[in-house]
């Protein structure tokens, strides 16, 4: 058959793409239940991080025991505020003798959308953690915000009024560790990833307020 | 095949014929990745290695290969390999496949690895083309993690993350914060290229090259 004729270029791509996709879509398959295992760890880890729990030198098995010990508590879903998600559960717990609040709320960043879990103390009058669940912003810039020193920030943080600063910063890895003055440092070079996490950040803030879970309950 | 022709493909790959500093391939990435050496260090290993496997194929196919399609064919192949990497990352190291997210994809348009599909596995036999294929990334590895060093350091004061610079480098707001961005990796690149061409100009030039 004459190698650069119709035929055989229909039939040789043909074959090509056949035999290269279809271990891709085996390897695709036999990998996605490890990824969904993956995924439910990191967003179980997320949570506890939130609440200020220990998770650091734990097993799978045991986070995730740690996790369905929880208390769920639903919420009432609000009026639709736009790419702004905030949850529809809420996660219960007392640590060091305080009850806190942990939820995921998500919102826009430049290239798509930021999910973080936030953790609260029952009077809102506290951060108590803050973990990065999903974001796909550019790595080494925006993607920074998945850095431990960003999100030390934001632990036992004070909460003044509503909302929550946010200062331009050198690119240092330590943050603004003052945490009674209810600012954080964002990251330079990622002025509107720093942005939606500010947004994300005082609207999760007002949503805990406007929803007063603690108040709900008793 | 001769040692001599391994060690002759190693040396020009890393040295005379450099794919960052001579054949001006791959600067995107370049730019992108070096502003810390890990994320460097991963994506260097995800192009070479995808590079070397590409470049074996397609010689294995280079009979079977009509012309008309030949760059699709290359292409496609190319993603399998690169791929293939990205699905192993996202089940096997989560925690790389997030820090490193949509640049694992991008490998595919690196212009190394086609430029070498292009250049060299064409006309060579696999094992060579494998060869060419590492050691070109290896070339490329090399002047990203130098870069990589730098930027990392002048920007963060740390090198893979660990704090290496003293507190009032960083803490005292005296890093270079243009490190962080891709503006300060492409000086580098330049200045490199600057040095890299002095140096050819004045070995092939007649009278040893005139200032």
């Amino acid at each position: 058959m004459n190698k650069n004729g119709i035929m055989y270029t229909i039939v040789f791509t043909f074959i090509v793409a056949f035999v290269l996709v279809i271990p891709l879509s085996l390897a695709n398959e036999a990998t996605k239940p490890l990824v969904e295992k993956n995924k439910q760890l990191a967003s179980a880890k997320s949570v506890l991080v939130a609440l200020g729990l220990v998770t650091k030198g734990k097993s799978p098995e045991e986070v995730l025991s740690d996790f369905s010990k929880l208390q769920v508590v639903k919420v009432p879903k609000p009026a639709s505020q736009g790419k702004f998600r905030p949850p529809e559960i809420l996660y219960l717990a007392e640590v060091q003798g305080e009850r806190r609040y942990a939820g995921f709320f998500a919102g826009p960043g430049l290239w798509g959308q930021i999910e973080i879990a936030f953790g609260f103390n029952a009077d809102l009058t506290k951060l108590r953690g803050f973990k990065v669940f999903a974001q796909v912003e550019t790595p080494g810039l925006g993607g920074r915000i998945d850095e431990a020193w960003f999100a030390e920030q934001f632990v036992d943080q004070s909460i003044s009024e509503n909302a929550l600063m946010f200062n331009a910063t050198s690119s240092s890895k330590i943050g603004d560790t003052q945490k009674d003055d209810s600012d954080v440092d964002g990251i330079t070079g990622a002025t509107l990833t720093s942005n939606g996490v500010k947004d994300i950040v005082n609207k999760a803030i007002q949503f805990m307020k406007s929803t007063n879970p603690e108040g709900a309950q008793q | 095949m001769s040692k001599g022709r391994y060690s002759t493909v190693l040396r020009e790959n890393l040295v005379s014929n450099n794919p960052i500093l001579v054949q001006v391939l791959g600067i995107c990435s370049t730019l992108a990745v070096t502003n810390s050496l890990s994320n460097t260090a991963i994506m260097a290993i995800g192009v070479s290695l995808a590079t070397a496997f590409s470049s074996w194929s397609l010689s294995l196919m280079n009979n079977l290969i009509p012309r008309k399609v030949r760059m699709i064919v290359q292409v496609v192949v190319i993603s399998f390999y690169v791929i293939i990497i990205d699905i192993l990352l996202r089940a096997y190291a989560p925690d790389v496949s997030k820090s490193l997210g949509p640049y694992v994809g991008l490998i595919i348009t690196n212009c190394i690895i086609m430029g070498r599909a292009e250049a060299f596995a064409q006309s060579n036999p696999p094992v060579i083309s494998f060869w060419d294929g590492l050691t070109s990334g290896i070339g490329y590895m090399a002047v990203l993690m130098g870069i990589a060093f730098i930027r990392e350091l002048l920007a963060f004061g740390t090198l893979f993350n660990y704090q290496v610079m003293p507190d009032s480098f960083t803490g005292g707001g005296n890093n270079w914060t243009i490190m962080v961005m891709a503006p300060s990796a492409f000086f580098m690149v330049g200045i490199l290229l600057w040095i890299v061409k002095t140096r050819q100009l004045k070995k092939t030039s007649p009278a040893g090259g005139k200032k």
